[in-house]
């Protein structure tokens, strides 16, 4: 048993107790079953997700929950710069919101999201003025590698799907620094899907190669090299070359929709994290509980927004994700 | 050679105190970290966990009692040292490495399993004394070294 794993005894006995607040599946079952809404929420207001009901508090409130998580996560864990894999994707986010609002002359950003590494508004003022000294490397690498894209081509998707696989880079480059199995193969996953949505969507739209190579991170699971191979030759041959890769499973999801596909790949992580819940040491658990939140936030918005169309409730079964606990 | 003799069976004794109390003193060190994580969550627990982090603690008292009564046995503490051959000094010495190496390693891993038991307790208090059992499984190989060690010393003449 090595110190690294014992120095998260204390955190992981944290988790387990924050872990009853997490929404079981009879809540979530309760929410689905609302009859309005309104109903919905009240069902929230019981778990102490929102205080008050109405549209503006529960999107609140789902700001308030990531943040509570990722809070959390912060004040227990002994060394929290292991952790800032989780966040970076929002940093990346920032960056491209930043830099959009750059380009467009607008000086407030409002997309900002957190949790995140270098507080949002950071990020805003070196990038309007031009002074990106005091960033880390990470940011500062990623905004002067955008900046001379978007200067030299005034082309915002590429800007986009350049910081998004820079996004997923930085990710795995963090995560290996934890020395957690789990954490990589929990990263590589997310690479990865993340590589195959973008492979079909580049597929259907006819995307060429310089395309697909800034677009697609680097994954040790799917060769970047094949997929761009088999998305140029369309979306049959695409399928066919996924079919006989290590997710090859997901291909009749693949078949079904973007929505079936995308419920599919957040399943996906809940599965691999579920191997956490049996964990004393170590920081999987951590981790575990950050990607079990994130999933719950993610089904209680589907279920409001389900709820607000009026679906019915076997509609909104098949949209909500997995749970952890 | 001889005179090395009572030098070994004091060594065994001190090995038998040292080991297995290094052993509880993680052991039961590891617990507390989970338990203090359950209590800064939730203080109602604290007689659950402490039942928990008392376990891994008995290693550390066998090891004592293996070294007082070995050293007992050959008079150091009766203040008439018994001159022993390097022969019986090697004796005494074996006689103590039952609990002081089982001592050490049963009080880890019996830590362990109580800091898995710790997450039970935080999750579902109500199946304490299941974590409770599973972690006092471990000590039955404790007490099983610590039975030889005292049986040895009492046989050694």
């Amino acid at each position: 048993m090595s110190m690294k794993e014992t120095a998260y005894i204390n955190a992981v006995a944290r988790i387990r107790f924050n872990e009853l607040s997490l929404l079981s599946s009879a809540d979530l079952e309760q929410l689905i079953t609302a009859k309005d809404t309104k109903a919905a929420l009240a069902v929230l207001r019981d778990k102490g997700w929102i205080d008050h009901e109405g549209r503006q508090d529960i999107d609140d409130s789902f700001k308030q929950q990531a943040e509570a998580a990722w809070e959390l996560l912060m004040e227990i864990a002994p060394d929290t710069d292991e952790l800032r894999f989780l966040v970076v994707g929002n940093d990346f986010h920032n960056i491209k919101a930043a830099l959009k609002s750059f380009v467009a002359q607008e000086p407030e950003v409002r997309s900002f999201i957190t949790p995140s590494i270098i507080p949002p508004q950071e990020i805003r003022d070196a990038i309007f003025n031009k002074d990106r000294k005091d960033l880390p490397d990470f940011a500062r690498n990623a905004i002067e590698k955008t900046y001379n894209v978007l200067v030299r081509t005034r082309d915002g998707q590429l800007a986009d799907i350049m910081l998004d696989a820079m996004a997923l880079d930085c990710m795995a480059e963090f995560a290996a620094r934890t020395r957690s199995s789990f954490v990589t193969d929990l990263v590589e996953l997310i690479s990865a899907t993340a590589n195959l949505k973008i492979a079909l969507r580049a597929a259907r739209t006819g995307k060429g190669e310089q395309f697909l190579t800034d677009a697609l991170c680097n994954t040790k699971t799917i060769s970047r090299n094949e997929l761009i191979a088999a998305t140029l030759k369309g979306e049959e041959e695409l399928k066919a070359f996924i079919s006989n890769s290590t997710y090859g499973g997901e291909v009749e999801q693949l078949q079904k929709s973007a929505a079936a596909f995308e419920k599919w790949c957040d399943d996906l992580i809940i599965s691999h994290i579920s191997s956490a819940k049996y964990k004393s040491f170590g920081i999987d658990p951590l981790v575990a509980y950050f990607f079990a939140k994130q999933a719950e936030i993610k089904s209680v918005r589907i279920i409001i927004s389900c709820k607000q169309i009026k679906l019915p409730a076997e509609a909104i079964r098949e949209r909500v994700r997995e749970i952890y606990v | 050679m001889d005179q090395y003799g009572v030098a070994l069976a004091i060594s065994g004794a001190i090995l038998a105190a040292l080991l297995a109390g290094i052993g509880s003193a993680r052991g039961v060190g590891m617990v507390g970290e989970a338990a203090a994580g359950v209590l800064a969550e939730d203080p109602s627990k604290f007689s659950k966990v402490l039942i928990l982090q008392l376990l891994p603690g008995t290693q550390g008292l066998y090891g004592l009692l293996t070294a007082v009564l070995l050293l007992s046995q050959i008079g150091v503490l009766g203040g008439e040292v018994i001159p022993l051959t390097f022969s019986q000094g090697i004796q005494y010495f074996m006689a103590a490495m039952p609990i002081a190496l089982v001592g050490l390693f049963s009080a880890i891993y019996q830590g362990r399993t109580a800091v898995a038991g710790v997450g039970i307790v935080a999750k579902k208090p109500d199946q304490n004394g299941k974590a409770i059992t599973l972690a006092a499984m471990v000590e039955t190989y404790a007490i099983l070294a610590l039975l030889v060690s005292v049986l040895t010393i009492f046989s050694l003449k």
